[in-house]
């Protein structure tokens, strides 16, 4: 099974390409294959005038086609999602993710940007047609890091929300397993009921 | 003394012939009909090859950096993109990631936007209004949305849309009228839109 991540971060070694990285050690461990594609993997000329026509852009019609999912990756540039991003969503046909749950990832500077996940990512998805929208993760610059290594590295409490989100997608994409960590709000939930 | 107020349009369109680059020459002769004014037109499409590829504000090339330049220094700001996937382009966007987010701050901003139909017609408060409320601007409470159906030859021929046209060009004019221009002009000639 393969998904398919859109970078929409005009950086390779962004701090959101940091969350698909997360992601995909995620996936992996549950057999499913991640692949990514940004802006930098297509020619200019035919990202710019939307040449459906172009092999490259075929390609990446017939790969977001055959995917069973997608991540959606963004910072939040001007409250909204990154132009860079939507170059390449406006390359998905009418429809194109039409019965196929989505993983919105969104990195903001602050947390004042939380909405843009709600009010400007999520209705072009909707627009896109896809079947199922997971509520997404909404990530803090400050809480995504990287080790002496280079390898993405996350405050601890957004890596139990990311990877509880991944398992809640590969729920949706039929694959289950049991996240290593319960969902906050139950937790939250349980021991309120045990504070009762 | 007279002063001719500088009007920079931006079209998200990147082909031509172009509705959207028609939407907005309607409004700018609207407007020139009203107000000495200077008009500029940016065509996305024309500029994408110096940015689209871009991604760092310093390898920006100095034609990009000029438009940028005009768009910030504008008395009024006409912006209008064609709808895709229910929103704005993604080249709209992008050039707009460019604009510093301290540089629109009370600039008054006229909204237009055209789609393939009526349905769409909400992109102008759901995905333009917040990009420039995010600026800081005056976004104006009237925007302009056109559907394929209201132009013939890729000219504005709908008598609804020509109405909502003058209409909005109405309600902008005391809005901009106060501003101080940042051209003074000794002679009176009105400069041709477009």
């Amino acid at each position: 099974m393969t998904v398919l991540a859109i970078l929409g971060s005009p950086s390779k070694t962004s701090r959101t390409a940091r969350l698909i990285e997360r992601s995909r050690v995620a996936l992996t461990a549950l057999d499913i294959e991640l692949q990514t594609l940004s802006i930098h993997d297509f020619p200019a000329d035919a990202l710019l005038h939307g040449q459906f026509s172009h092999p490259q852009i075929q390609d990446f019609q017939q790969r977001v086609s055959t995917a069973s999912g997608l991540i959606i990756a963004t910072p939040v540039y001007k409250a909204a999602y990154a132009g860079a991003l939507k170059v390449l969503l406006d390359l998905i046909p009418e429809g194109g993710l039409a019965g196929k749950p989505v993983l919105p990832l969104v990195s903001g500077g602050s947390p004042g940007h939380l909405l843009a996940v709600d009010y400007s990512i999520k209705p072009v998805l909707a627009a896109l047609k896809a079947s199922a929208i997971h509520q997404g993760v909404y990530a803090v610059e400050s809480q995504i890091g990287a080790n002496a290594n280079g390898e993405a590295e996350l405050a601890e409490e957004l890596e139990q929300r990311l990877q509880t989100a991944v398992h809640e997608f590969a729920a949706l994409l039929g694959v289950n397993a049991p996240a290593p960590h319960a969902p906050r709000y139950a937790n939250d939930f349980i021991s309120r009921l045990i504070s009762l | 003394m007279s002063h001719t107020f500088n009007i920079v349009a931006v079209s998200g369109s990147l082909q031509r012939p172009s509705r959207t680059l028609a939407l907005v020459q309607a409004v700018l002769a609207e407007l020139s009909g009203h107000l000495p004014l200077h008009a500029r037109v940016i065509e996305l499409g024309e500029l994408a090859p110096h940015y689209g590829a871009v991604t760092r504000p310093a390898d920006l090339p100095d034609t990009v950096r000029e438009a940028i330049q005009a768009v910030e220094q504008a008395d009024l700001l006409i912006v209008a993109s064609p709808v895709y996937r229910a929103s704005y382009t993604g080249l709209f966007k992008h050039f707009f990631d460019f604009v510093h987010h301290e540089a629109l701050f009370d600039l008054p901003v006229l909204l237009a936007a055209t789609g393939g139909s009526e349905r769409h017609a909400l992109v102008i408060e759901h995905q333009l209004r917040p990009l420039f409320s995010f600026f800081q601007a005056q976004t104006l409470p009237l925007g302009i949305y056109a559907a394929e159906a209201d132009f013939t030859d890729y000219q504005v021929s709908d008598s609804a849309l020509q109405a909502r046209i003058r209409l909005a060009v109405e309600r902008a004019l005391p809005l901009i009228s106060h501003r101080q221009p940042l051209i003074a002009s000794t002679d009176a000639a009105v400069a041709a839109p477009v």
